[in-house]
C-alpha cells in the first residue's frame, strides 16, 4: 500500500508507513465475508455566505444522442470550473431549500438549522433551541462502530458576536447532538491528529478508571441538588464521560485485534492554528481523509468558515477585502467578481478533497467510491440572504447515481432535508423521514 | 414580586388606572372591549386599553397601528398592544417591548423632529415599559456556569502557584451578552471533556514536577487531600468525598501505583470534576433564593480576579462572616485592588470594550506606515487595560473613561500621540490638550472603528452606543447597502455627503442621525488614532448635531456630551458588569436594581469603589434568584424553589 497521495504535506511525509492502519489492513483479515466490504463513509462541507448564483449554475450540455439531457455530464458554470473533469462524477443539486430557514434574519438562523431541518430559537444564550443534525442521527445509530462517532471540524472559533439577536454559537455550529447542544468542532490540526491517531497508541493508563469513576461519582452527588436547567448541564457532563470511557474501551479492542499500529510523532501538524489559511485548509483535508481511511470515523462535517466571515481571500487573485462584505454585493460588477472567485476557490478545495480520497485504494475501489460528500452553503445569495434554491453538489460512489454528474432539478423550495434522509438511508440508518421531508431525495 | 402564574406580570390596571385615558378619545386599531378592561369608578374604560399619559404623549401620536402620513415607518405597531391583555405576552411582544425600550433609550424615539421628552421623562418611561416585561420562576437565575479557559489558566496557577497555559488545548469560550462564562451557551461535549482530561493531566505533571508543590506532598495524602479539595472545589468538602479519595488511592497503590503515580491521579480527578470545573450555585441550605457564602465568595472571586477565591476570601466564607455587608464590601474592594486592577481590566474590560481586537485590526501599510511598527497596536492594548486598571486600583470616577487630563504611554505611543517622549514602560502622563484622555482619544477605540482605507463615523457612533450607552442600533437590513473603501472623495462625494444621502431614507434616518454624528464627531483622528485637521486637503469637518438638539463640533464636545449622559453611561458599565459577574442577560426584569446601583454610583461621586459596593450588595450580585423576593406572602421556599426545576 502507499500513502504517497497525501505525501505533500510535512505531517504526511514517509510513504509506507502507517499511522493508524487503513481499514481494509487492520479489521478485514479478523472479520466474517459478509462484513468485509468497505464501510461507507460521509462528509459533508460547509461554506459561509452563500455563493453568487449567477456564477453557480451549470448547464446540461445539450446532446444529439441526449436530447432531453438526462445523460450525465455538465458544462461547469464559473464557480464550478474546479469540478470541470469531474462532471460526470459531481451532481448539481437544485430547488433544495430549508423551509425552516425561511424565516430567521441574517447569517444565523440559515446555517445552524442546515443539517437539522429544525426552525432555530431566536435567543442571545438562554433556551438555545435547534433540532439534532443528520449527522448526529447517524453517529448515534452506528457511531459505536468507530474510534469516533463522528468529527466535527472546523477552521473559525466562536466569533464573539451576535447576528439579529441569534447567538454566536448558532453561527459556529452546524453539527447538533441536541436541540440546545453544538458539537463543539475542532478547529487545531494538529488536535485533529491527535484525536485520530495517538490515542490509539496512547500508552496504558492505569489510573484512568479510578479517575472517571472519582468524576462519576461527583457528578451523581450533584446531580439531585441542581434545578432543572442545571442538571441538563450536568446531563452533557455525564454523557461526555461515558463518551470518552467506550471511545477508551474502543481503543483497548483496537489494539487487541491488531496490534499497535506504528505512529511517527514527526508526522504531526504543528500545534496551533496555522496562520496561512490555504494550509490550514489543505491540512483538514488530509485529516479527513486519514480518518476515512482508517475507519477512524464515518462520519465528518466541515464548517470551512464561520458565518458572517469577513475573511480577507488576497491570496486569490482579486480579492483582497471583505469576504463579507463581498458577498453584499449590491450587484455590482466589481464586488461580484471576488465574490465569485472566493466561491470558486471554496469548489477547488472540494475538489481537493475528492482526488485525496479518489488517491486511497481500497479493496476493489477507492476510497471515492465509499463515500458519500456534500458541498453546500446555508444561503444561495449573500447579497439577499437568500435561502431558496441552495448551492448542493454531491459527489462519491456511494451516493450511486446520483452522483453520476447530473444536474438534479428538483421543484422550487423541495426540502433539503430530502438529501439528509438519502444519506441516512444510505448509511444503513432505518429513517422514515428526517426534518421536512418524508422521501429521499434520492 | 412573587411569580407564580405561567406569565405573571403587573396588570394593566395598576400602569394604567391613574393616567387612563379619557373614554371617547379613540385610539384607531385599539382592541375591542373586553370583560376585564379595567374600571374607574362605576364607568368600564373601554374599548380603549389604558395607556399612562406620558407613553400616550411622547408615542401614540404615531404609533397607533395605522399608518398616519408615513410616521410609522412600518405602519404597524400600536403603542396599545403593549398594554393589553397578560395573556397575549408571547415571544413577539416581548421583542416588541424590548425594541421599544432600545429605542428610547438611545434616544432614536421619539424622532428627531418630534418633541423630546425631558431627561426625567424619558426615564420615567423606560420605567413604565420595563414593568412591562413578563417574566416566569427561573429567570433571573443563571445557568450553571463552567469555569472559562482563562478562568482555568488562572485558577490552575493559583491553586498550586505553578504557571500553566492552556495554549490548544482547550477552545476559545463562546460568548454570549458579549461575554464568555456565560452558562447559557457553555456545553461540555465528547470532544470538550476529553480536552479537559489532557489539561488536568499537564497540570498534574506540571505540579508534580514544581519543586515547591513537593512540600505539599511531603504531608500523607490522607492529609493533603482535605484541604486541595476545598480549595479546588470551592466549599465544604464532605468527609465522605475525602474518604472515597482516600480509599482511590489505597486501590491504585494496591494495584502497583507508585505514590508519584496515585497523586498524579488524585490531582486529576479533582481537575476533571464536576465540582472544580462547574460553579454550581444551590443557595443557602435553608434560603435556597440567596446565595451560600461560599458561592458569594465564588461569584466575588471569578468577577474581580478571573480565578479561584483566594485563603482570605475562604476563610471568611468558611466562618460566614463573608455573609456580613460589611466583610463582602471589604473583600470585594480587596480583591478589585488585587494586583492594581489588573485582572478586572484584562477579563472584564477587554471583553467589554472589545480591546483584542486590536491586536487583528489592520490599516492600509502603505497610507498609515506606522503599522510597520508592530509595537503599536500591542502598545494601543496595553494603553486601554492600564487605564481601566487605574481607575479600579487607585478607585478613581469611572467617568474618567469618558474624558480625564491623563492617560498611558510607552515611548512608541508618546510619539505616535505626539506627547513628549517618555522612558521605556508604560507611565501615567499628563495631557496637554484635551484631545486625548478616556476611551474615544485611545488608539484601540479608534483603530477598531476604523477601516484600512478610511475612518467609519458609523462603526464609531454605533462602538459608542454599543459599548458606552447600552444602545445598540438595530442591525442594518441586508441590502442596506455600503461605503466606498476609501475615504478619497468619488463622483465629487465625500463620505459625508454620502451618509447624508442615505439618511434621506427616513427608515435609515432613525438609527443613522444618532451614529453618524457621534462618528462624525471623532472625525479628528485618523484610522490609527493620530489627530488630524485635515483629510485629502480638506479641513476636516466634525460638526454635527444630535437628535436631542446637542450640537457637537469635535472630539472635545463629543465627551462633554456623554459626561452629561453619565447616567447612561454609569448604567451601561454597572449593567455589563453585572453580566460578567452574575453570568446571565440583565434583562428588563432587572432594570429597578440597576437603576439603584445607578443612582447610588451617582451619588457617591461616581468612584469605582462605590458602584461596586452597590453591585455587590445588590440582591441581582447576592441573590440567586432576584425574581424571588421579597417571600413574605409567597409559598414557602421550598416550594418555590419546586417552581423553579
Amino acid at each position: 500500500m502507499t500513502v504517497g497521495m497525501i505525501g505533500r504535506r510535512a505531517f504526511l511525509r514517509g510513504a509506507g508507513v502507517t499511522f493508524a492502519l487503513p481499514w481494509l489492513e487492520s479489521l478485514m483479515v479478523y472479520l466474517p465475508g459478509e462484513q468485509r466490504h468497505p464501510p461507507v463513509r460521509m462528509a459533508v462541507m460547509v461554506t459561509p455566505n452563500g455563493m453568487l448564483p449567477s456564477a453557480w449554475h451549470p448547464n446540461n450540455p445539450t446532446r444529439s444522442d441526449d436530447p432531453e439531457g438526462k445523460a450525465s455530464g455538465w458544462e461547469p458554470s464559473f464557480t464550478l470550473a474546479p469540478l470541470a473533469a469531474r462532471n460526470r462524477q459531481v451532481s448539481v443539486l437544485t430547488g433544495l431549500s430549508n423551509r425552516q430557514s425561511f424565516k430567521g434574519d441574517g447569517h444565523y438562523a440559515k446555517v445552524a438549522p442546515l443539517l437539522t431541518g429544525n426552525m432555530i430559537r431566536r435567543t442571545g444564550g438562554r433556551d438555545l433551541l435547534n433540532g439534532i443534525s443528520f449527522d448526529q442521527v447517524a453517529a448515534k445509530a452506528m457511531g459505536h462502530k468507530t474510534l469516533l462517532p463522528s468529527l466535527e471540524l472546523g477552521c473559525d472559533p466562536i466569533y464573539p458576536v451576535e447576528d439579529m439577536g441569534y447567538s454566536s454559537v448558532y453561527g459556529g455550529h452546524i453539527s447538533w447532538s441536541a436541540v440546545d447542544r453544538p458539537m463543539l468542532k475542532e478547529i487545531v490540526p494538529a488536535n485533529v491528529f491527535d484525536r485520530i491517531f495517538r490515542r490509539r497508541t496512547a500508552a496504558v493508563d492505569p489510573a484512568r478508571q479510578s479517575v472517571l469513576d472519582a468524576v462519576r461519582r461527583d457528578a451523581k452527588r450533584l446531580a439531585g441538588r441542581l434545578s432543572a436547567r442545571d442538571r441538563n448541564k450536568l446531563d452533557e457532563y455525564e454523557e461526555a464521560v461515558r463518551s470518552l470511557e467506550r471511545r477508551i474501551d474502543a481503543v483497548a479492542k483496537d489494539q487487541a485485534a491488531v496490534g499497535s499500529p506504528v505512529l511517527r510523532q514527526d508526522q504531526r501538524p504543528e500545534s496551533g492554528v496555522p496562520g496561512d489559511y490555504q494550509t490550514h485548509m489543505s491540512l483538514m483535508l488530509d485529516l479527513i481523509t486519514m480518518a476515512f481511511r482508517t475507519d477512524s470515523t464515518r462520519i465528518v462535517t466541515f464548517l470551512t468558515g464561520n458565518e458572517v466571515s469577513g475573511r480577507n481571500f488576497k491570496f486569490v487573485e482579486g480579492c483582497e477585502g471583505n469576504f463579507h462584505g463581498f458577498s453584499h454585493h449590491e450587484n455590482k460588477p466589481e464586488k461580484q467578481e471576488p465574490y465569485r472567485r472566493i466561491n470558486r476557490w471554496h469548489v477547488a478545495q472540494f475538489a481537493a478533497l475528492l482526488d485525496r480520497l479518489e488517491a486511497v485504494e481500497e479493496g476493489e475501489g477507492t476510497l471515492l467510491d465509499h463515500s458519500m460528500l456534500v458541498m453546500a452553503a446555508a444561503m444561495s445569495d449573500g447579497n439577499r440572504h437568500s435561502p431558496h434554491n441552495l448551492p448542493v453538489l454531491l459527489a462519491g460512489g456511494a451516493s450511486g447515481d446520483a452522483a453520476a454528474g447530473h444536474i438534479l432539478r428538483s421543484r422550487k423550495d423541495t426540502p433539503l432535508c430530502g438529501l439528509w434522509l438519502a444519506m441516512l438511508q444510505r448509511m444503513g440508518v432505518s429513517a422514515e423521514s428526517f426534518g421536512d421531508a418524508t422521501k429521499p431525495l434520492f | 414580586m412573587v411569580a407564580q402564574s405561567e406569565v405573571p406580570g403587573p396588570s394593566v390596571s395598576v400602569v394604567g388606572v391613574p393616567d387612563a385615558r379619557v373614554p371617547g378619545a379613540s385610539v384607531p386599531g385599539a382592541s375591542a372591549p373586553d370583560a376585564s378592561a379595567p374600571v374607574v369608578g362605576s364607568e368600564v374604560v373601554s374599548p380603549e386599553v389604558a395607556i399612562p399619559r406620558l407613553v400616550e404623549k411622547h408615542c401614540g401620536g404615531c404609533h397607533t397601528g395605522n399608518e398616519v402620513d408615513g410616521y410609522d415607518v412600518d405602519g404597524d405597531f400600536d403603542i396599545a398592544a403593549l398594554f393589553g391583555d397578560q395573556a397575549t405576552k408571547g415571544a413577539d411582544y416581548v421583542a416588541q417591548l424590548s425594541l421599544t425600550v432600545q429605542r428610547l433609550r438611545a434616544r432614536t424615539m421619539p424622532p428627531p423632529d418630534e418633541e423630546q421628552p425631558s431627561v426625567v421623562e424619558r426615564r420615567e418611561l423606560l420605567a413604565l415599559l420595563s414593568k412591562l416585561a413578563p417574566s416566569k420562576p427561573g429567570d433571573r437565575v443563571a445557568t450553571v456556569r463552567r469555569l472559562t479557559r482563562r478562568q482555568y489558566e488562572h485558577t490552575a496557577g493559583d491553586l498550586f502557584g505553578i504557571t500553566w497555559r492552556a495554549k490548544d488545548l482547550l477552545p476559545e469560550d463562546s460568548p454570549a451578552h458579549g461575554f464568555d462564562g456565560q452558562g447559557d451557551v457553555q456545553n461540555m461535549s465528547a470532544l470538550l471533556f476529553e480536552k479537559y482530561h489532557d489539561a488536568a493531566a499537564e497540570v498534574a505533571t506540571a505540579v508534580l514536577a514544581d519543586e515547591r508543590c513537593a512540600k505539599a506532598f511531603a504531608v500523607p495524602l490522607k492529609q493533603w487531600l482535605p484541604s486541595l479539595l476545598a480549595r479546588a472545589f470551592r466549599r465544604v468538602v464532605t468527609s465522605e468525598e475525602i474518604s472515597e479519595r482516600v480509599a482511590d488511592a489505597a486501590a491504585l497503590r494496591a494495584a502497583g501505583l507508585t505514590e508519584q503515580q496515585v497523586r498524579h491521579a488524585a490531582l486529576r480527578s479533582v481537575l476533571v470534576s464536576p465540582s472544580f470545573l462547574l460553579r454550581v450555585e444551590l443557595g443557602q441550605d435553608d434560603a435556597p433564593a440567596k446565595l451560600s457564602a461560599h458561592e458569594l465568595a465564588v461569584r466575588l472571586a471569578f468577577m474581580l480576579t478571573s480565578s479561584t477565591p483566594d485563603e482570605q476570601l475562604l476563610l471568611a466564607a468558611g466562618t460566614g462572616t463573608l455573609l456580613d455587608p460589611e466583610v463582602l464590601i471589604a473583600e470585594a474592594q480587596r480583591l478589585s485592588r488585587a494586583r492594581g486592577g489588573r485582572r478586572l481590566a484584562d477579563d472584564f474590560a477587554a471583553q467589554w470594550l472589545g480591546l483584542r481586537e486590536v491586536l487583528t485590526a489592520t490599516a492600509d501599510f502603505r497610507r498609515y506606515q506606522q503599522i510597520w511598527n508592530h509595537q503599536l497596536r500591542p502598545s494601543f492594548l496595553q494603553e486601554a487595560l492600564h487605564y481601566f486598571a487605574a481607575i479600579v486600583g487607585e478607585d478613581r470616577s469611572v467617568l474618567e473613561l469618558l474624558d480625564s487630563d491623563y492617560t498611558f504611554v510607552n515611548p512608541v505611543l508618546a510619539k505616535h500621540y505626539g506627547l513628549p517622549g517618555v522612558e521605556k514602560g508604560f507611565h501615567r502622563v499628563a495631557l496637554p490638550d484635551a484631545r486625548r484622555g478616556g476611551v474615544l482619544g485611545m488608539g484601540v477605540m479608534l483603530m477598531t472603528s476604523s477601516f484600512p482605507l478610511r475612518t467609519s463615523p458609523v462603526k464609531r457612533g454605533k462602538w459608542i452606543l454599543d459599548k458606552l450607552l447600552d444602545s445598540p442600533p438595530p442591525p442594518p437590513p441586508a441590502d442596506a447597502g455600503t461605503l466606498p473603501k476609501d475615504d478619497k472623495p468619488t463622483n465629487n462625494l465625500t463620505l459625508r455627503q454620502r451618509l447624508e444621502k442615505h439618511r434621506e431614507s427616513r427608515s435609515c434616518a432613525g438609527c443613522h442621525a444618532t451614529m453618524d454624528a457621534l462618528g462624525f464627531a471623532l472625525e479628528n483622528y485618523d484610522v490609527v488614532g493620530r489627530w488630524r485637521e485635515e483629510l485629502h486637503g480638506t479641513k476636516v469637518d466634525t460638526a454635527a448635531t444630535l437628535p436631542d438638539g446637542t450640537e457637537l463640533h469635535g472630539p472635545v464636545e463629543l465627551k462633554k456630551a456623554l459626561v452629561a449622559r453619565a447616567d447612561d453611561f454609569v448604567r451601561a458599565l454597572a449593567k455589563n458588569l453585572l453580566v460578567y459577574g452574575v453570568g446571565r442577560e440583565i434583562g428588563m426584569a432587572d432594570e429597578p436594581e440597576l437603576a439603584k446601583i445607578v443612582a447610588a454610583t451617582r451619588a457617591g461621586g461616581d468612584r469605582f469603589s462605590v458602584l461596586l459596593t452597590a453591585i455587590v450588595t445588590s440582591p441581582l450580585f447576592r441573590m440567586r434568584d432576584p425574581g424571588a423576593v421579597p417571600m413574605q406572602v409567597g409559598p414557602s421556599e421550598s416550594e418555590q424553589r419546586e417552581a423553579i426545576r
